[in-house]
């Protein structure tokens, strides 16, 4: 499989697809999303292991566009199209029941969809920019799906706060390209290493801006505001994608890249990650713990499992970036669970509200059952998987020689726990202060096809430790290797010896 | 070596089978539950006799693994068989968690390899949570601080691990053994100290056990906190004394002390309690101090001390626990001002309740006795080397043991003794089924059992293979005392038929001013102990645990509500306050740069 364009045209084509179609067709935008994005979970696990550049119009690297799929692109790759995959599963019933236009929802959800895959696979900067843009505008619009004053409000600051830091990433590239004449990713990781960029003031003045830029978009401390209000307003697959797939690809995943691949890790950039880590794992959770709304509660725990990421990239060794990967994976399947889940007891109940929920456990034991198990994920309960990518990093941490970020992680995971068991308290086995009786008449479980997203997604949650069973090089082996070669790798990777 | 995966594996994946299973097969769920412990128990004892050898690496079977394991085994059989009345909801869930946990169990005694045994651990953090969630709506709460407390300690055991590891390179108990000479080291002891504290109920670790005892199923107080949890904390405890750091004076004093305040602060709390279950599990904290002391006191007398009361314990708690659930579930009740005079109504359950009784205050000659013995002498010793600290621990430990016995005469006079109270004259009173007497009659039998048997079984079965430094025949000659003790019961036990049952005899009630004795004339005996709420320093003292201060979740979850009230007022929700942070962060980020 060496035509990489698929992975952003077939998703662009389908969305322009459905609204000339669906006037005729009406079972086509349901079927469509979910299709398409199952198309493309199997094409990027086909593409696993397997390491190529494509060159679009076959322009050689620096002049024309590339687009590059290394061990780290296709794990990317895998877990955004999962995340899409089984959210659009997900949205049939639950579109229908809050919203009204089918054909736009997943015609924007297919574009963020394109945007994401573009992102992690392109090697040009400013063609980043753009899938950037695109998968922005698009997700601006599901955001704020519902058109309500709150569901504008949340759209409202996500698209300010995320705008200034694209302009900041435009400024960055600009000026990259002023100091290097060049956009193409390796061309200027070449140029850094050989003129000693990183003394540039130029340089490095960029290098920040693009910092703090991606770091909004991944939602770290201090550059999270916009976090809490949009996936609290967000039609819940839509938070889902969001936390799984959007923060994850158009932040995280660029951060890394730009930090491993193209300026190189250094003492400083290590120092930052793993401090902004501990910053975000520590207020992230603490936020979370006194929250009351429980799509707020999840917001805010993304903010800190994103925290326990770029602590293990801050660390660096190879097991803490194989820790931060598979944290990346076990993230992407918890807490879309866990969104699915508050949009399973809001589909039923109508409620968000801790306090005002209750008994649901018996009452719907697909969710109840499904969220215990992605809490335990979340929690780092073993056997789940959240347990083993958190071991590695704080093993890793220790091992680094840093036992005090170890001990931070841990605090991290203990008010993460406390923080979900508050919620199963809540929601499933207890009840609030201001629950009814009456609020649980008529309450069932939810339909066939959000249960099988949930269920699939909970059997993940509890076997994907199994993919440590090969050893630490096994599935993730790649990906290390992608990283730990640093941009010497990446470099040889496009313009050969 | 396949034996170890069959006694893993087969508990739990029946486990998982009972709980796909519907809840109208209630039979047949304890069918297979109760032919699994069964065939565990079976097993295990079995191999008790005939050590298997399995070769080194991730699996370990040592002496200490033997005993556990025969605790497991036999603790896992008896609540099985106890909850076949017991249980009525949910049995698909129960029976299937209660196998998941002894399969647990049993892994995390047979893990060499560290992190598996923090696996089996984690596991056994979420069975018992769901376990205790069984109990209803009202559980919700004391399950989630108990999942907090246990799970949050997993944490630490993980840090603590990924240190050891860091320190030595290796992950196998076999492999490890350290000084604690730097800070590192002191730290990870004190992390993995942690877990087992809090799984064992230890204090500071030890809020949940009361906080749960009223909500929870009472088979699952009797099977979890009161016996396996006790048996799992002691043996990591034993684990981390014994094979993984070498003896420290600083922190071994810190965990005698622990253990003795423990002790002391857990039996004047147990005292005031007006509820029996929670009076009990109060005195399951109190009683682990003494396995810690035991432990901790660092000879070889000592620690087989601590571990003869880790078994001993998990004996008369689990009867202890077992027979307030017989109580509740023929009167409906476990307030003791609520009950009285149930000796007549239920003789067997009185009679086990009463040895077991006897066992925890220390009265020979129930086992109790004998592990209490072990401990001092090996405070004793301990004090040869020229620490004189060992003063204070016995003394703690002696008035503990004093006042166990005040608060079970408190629970035996009110339950058993007296008359009964209003509520419960109308109620036909009659023994339990037949299934839960038996594993009460076990368990008294053998609180007795290994009182007189000290020597020939415990001690030259148990212990002295796990602790080669100990010599019965140092230890001090009890064949005579024995001998003179069953002597005088025969002989007072033949007094008594001659004198009292065999002569004729006119029985009438007692005579009071011509007046009937009503219910409301009743002393429950719960009143006598309020005078030691009253008293003038201890009621300070009572306070000032009631205020809380002494539950380190809510300490810490006050804490933490100061911090996130804090970071909740920062975050206002306006664009203007998100943006300047992302200024303050953009500045920040520069300034580093360029000053590096």
């Amino acid at each position: 499989m060496d035509n990489l364009s698929l992975f952003i045209s077939i998703p662009a084509a389908v969305a322009f697809f459905i609204p000339v179609v669906s006037r005729r067709l009406r079972w086509f935008p349901d079927v469509s999303a979910s299709v398409t994005s199952f198309f493309l979970l199997m094409l990027s696990l086909m593409t696993l292991n397997h390491e190529t550049v494509y060159k679009m119009g076959d322009w050689p690297a620096p002049y024309g566009v590339v687009f590059v799929l290394d061990g780290f692109s296709c794990m990317m790759l895998v877990i955004v199209n999962l995340v899409v995959f089984f959210t659009a599963i997900y949205s049939v019933d639950y579109i229908e029941k809050f919203y009204t236009s089918k054909l736009r929802y997943y015609s924007l959800l297919l574009l963020v969809l394109t945007g994401v895959n573009g992102v992690i696979l392109t090697g040009d900067l400013f063609n980043l920019f753009i899938f950037l843009e695109l998968s922005l505008v698009a997700s601006f619009a599901l955001v704020g799906f519902g058109c309500s004053a709150r569901d504008l409000e949340g759209s409202f600051k996500y698209l300010v706060i995320n705008l200034l830091a694209s302009y900041l990433i435009f400024m960055g590239i600009a000026l990259l390209y002023g100091k290097f004449a060049s956009l193409n990713m390796a061309d200027i990781a070449r140029m850094v290493a050989n003129s000693d960029g990183m003394s540039d003031q130029v340089v490095v003045f960029a290098f920040v801006l693009l910092l703090v830029g991606f770091a909004t978009k991944s939602a770290i401390v201090p550059f999270h505001g916009w976090v809490a209000d949009a996936y609290t307003s967000a039609p819940a697959p839509i938070s889902a994608v969001l936390t799984g797939a959007a923060v994850k690809s158009l932040g995280v995943y660029v951060l890394i890249r730009l930090a491993y691949n193209i300026f190189g890790m250094n003492s400083i950039l290590s120092t930052i990650f793993a401090y902004s880590g501990v910053a975000s794992i520590i207020i992230g959770v603490l936020m979370a713990l006194g929250q009351w709304n429980f799509k707020r509660l999840l917001a805010y725990h993304s903010i800190s499992q994103i925290g326990y990421i770029i602590l293990a990239f801050g660390i660096g060794t190879p097991l803490a970036i194989v820790g931060g990967i598979f944290h990346i994976l076990n993230h992407s399947l918890f807490k879309p669970l866990l969104f699915l889940n508050a949009g399973s007891v809001e589909y039923e109940t109508g409620e968000r509200n801790l306090a005002r929920l209750g008994h649901l456990s018996k009452k719907m034991p697909v969710t109840a059952i499904s969220s215990l198990i992605a809490s335990f994920s979340i929690s780092g309960i073993p056997p789940f998987n959240g347990f083993w990518s958190k071991l590695l990093i704080i093993v890793a941490a220790v091992q680094a020689g840093r036992p005090l970020l170890a001990l931070w992680a841990v605090i991290g995971s203990i008010l993460t726990l406390a923080s979900f068991a508050k919620i199963q308290k809540y929601v499933f086995f207890g009840s609030g202060e201001r629950f009814k009786e009456k609020m649980l008449s008529g309450v069932g479980e939810v339909p066939f096809l959000m249960r099988i997203s949930m269920i699939v997604l909970a059997i993940f949650c509890s076997l994907a430790g199994l993919l440590l069973v090969g050893g630490l090089n096994g599935i993730f082996g790649p990906v290390v290797n992608a990283l730990a070669g640093g941009p010497e790798l990446y470099i040889t990777r496009i313009f050969g010896k | 070596m396949e034996i170890i995966y069959y006694l893993i594996g087969l508990p739990i994946i029946m486990g998982l089978l009972c709980l796909l299973l519907s809840n109208r097969a209630r039979i047949l769920i304890w069918g297979i539950a109760l032919d699994v412990c069964l065939i565990m128990f079976g097993v295990i004892l079995f191999l008790f006799a005939k050590k298997p050898t399995i070769p080194e690496g991730l699996f370990i079977w040592d002496n200490l693994t033997n005993l556990t394991l025969l605790g497991i085994g036999f603790f896992g059989f008896v609540v099985c068989v106890y909850s076949y009345k017991m249980i009525d909801e949910c049995p698909g869930r129960y029976y299937g968690y209660l196998l998941i946990t002894i399969g647990a169990a049993i892994g995390v005694v047979l893990s060499n390899n560290l992190i598996l045994m923090s696996v089996y651990w984690g596991i056994l953090a979420i069975t018992l949570y769901l376990m205790i969630n069984l109990g209803g709506p009202l559980a919700a709460y004391p399950a989630k601080k108990t999942f907090i407390i246990v799970g949050g300690t997993d944490s630490f055991l993980i840090l603590g691990i990924a240190i050891l590891w860091a320190l030595t390179g290796s992950l196998n108990i076999t492999d490890i053994r350290i000084e604690i000479d730097r800070w590192l080291a002191a730290a990870s002891f004190l992390c993995l100290v942690s877990a087992a504290f809090a799984k064992a109920g230890a204090m500071p670790f030890h809020t949940w056990i009361p906080e749960i005892s009223e909500k929870a199923p009472v088979s699952v107080m009797a099977f979890l906190p009161a016996s396996l949890d006790k048996l799992l904390g002691i043996y990591l405890l034993a684990r981390i004394c014994l094979n993984l750091f070498i003896y420290h004076e600083t922190m071994w004093f810190l965990l005698s002390l622990m253990g003795a305040i423990t002790i002391v602060g857990a039996v004047f709390l147990a005292l005031i309690q007006h509820n029996m279950k929670r009076l009990l599990a109060y005195h399951a904290v109190s009683q682990v101090g003494y396995m810690v002391v035991g432990i901790a006191s660092g000879n070889p007398i000592g620690i087989a001390g601590g571990l003869f009361h880790m078994l001993n314990h998990a004996i008369y708690k689990c009867c202890l626990f077992l027979g307030a659930g017989s109580i509740e579930k023929t009167t409906g009740t476990s307030e003791l001002e609520n009950l009285g005079g149930l000796g007549r109504n239920l003789p067997l359950t009185f009679t086990c309740f009463l040895f077991a009784s006897f066992a925890i205050s220390g009265i020979p000659p129930f086992n109790g006795f004998f592990s209490k013995w072990m401990i001092y002498q090996g405070l004793v010793d301990s004090g040869k080397t020229g620490d004189q600290s060992w003063i204070l621990w016995i003394v703690m430990a002696m008035i503990g043991s004093g006042l166990t016995l005040a608060s079970f005469m408190k629970i035996i006079h009110s339950t058993f003794l007296g008359i009964s109270s209003e509520n419960l004259k109308t109620k036909d009173i009659r023994e339990v089924h037949f299934t839960m007497l038996i594993p009460l009659l076990l368990l008294a039998g053998l609180c007795l059992f290994f009182g007189i048997f000290f020597i020939s079984i415990p001690v030259l079965k148990f212990l002295l293979p796990i602790v080669p430094g100990i010599y019965p025949e140092n230890m001090f000659n009890l064949n005579l005392p024995i001998l003179l003790l069953v002597l005088g019961f025969v002989l007072g036990l033949f007094f008594y038929y001659t004198t009292i049952v065999m002569r004729k005899k006119r029985i009438v009630t007692p005579f009071i001013g011509g007046e009937k004795i009503s219910s409301e004339m009743k002393l429950s005996g719960t009143g006598f102990y309020n005078q030691i709420r009253n008293t003038a320093f201890l009621n300070k003292m009572y306070d000032f645990s009631e205020r809380k201060f002494t539950d380190i979740y809510e300490v810490l979850k006050s804490t933490v509500n100061y911090f996130t009230k804090g970071f909740m007022v920062a975050h206002t929700g306006i664009v203007g306050t998100y943006l300047t942070w992302m200024i303050f962060g953009i500045l920040v980020f520069l300034y580093i740069y360029i000053r590096w």
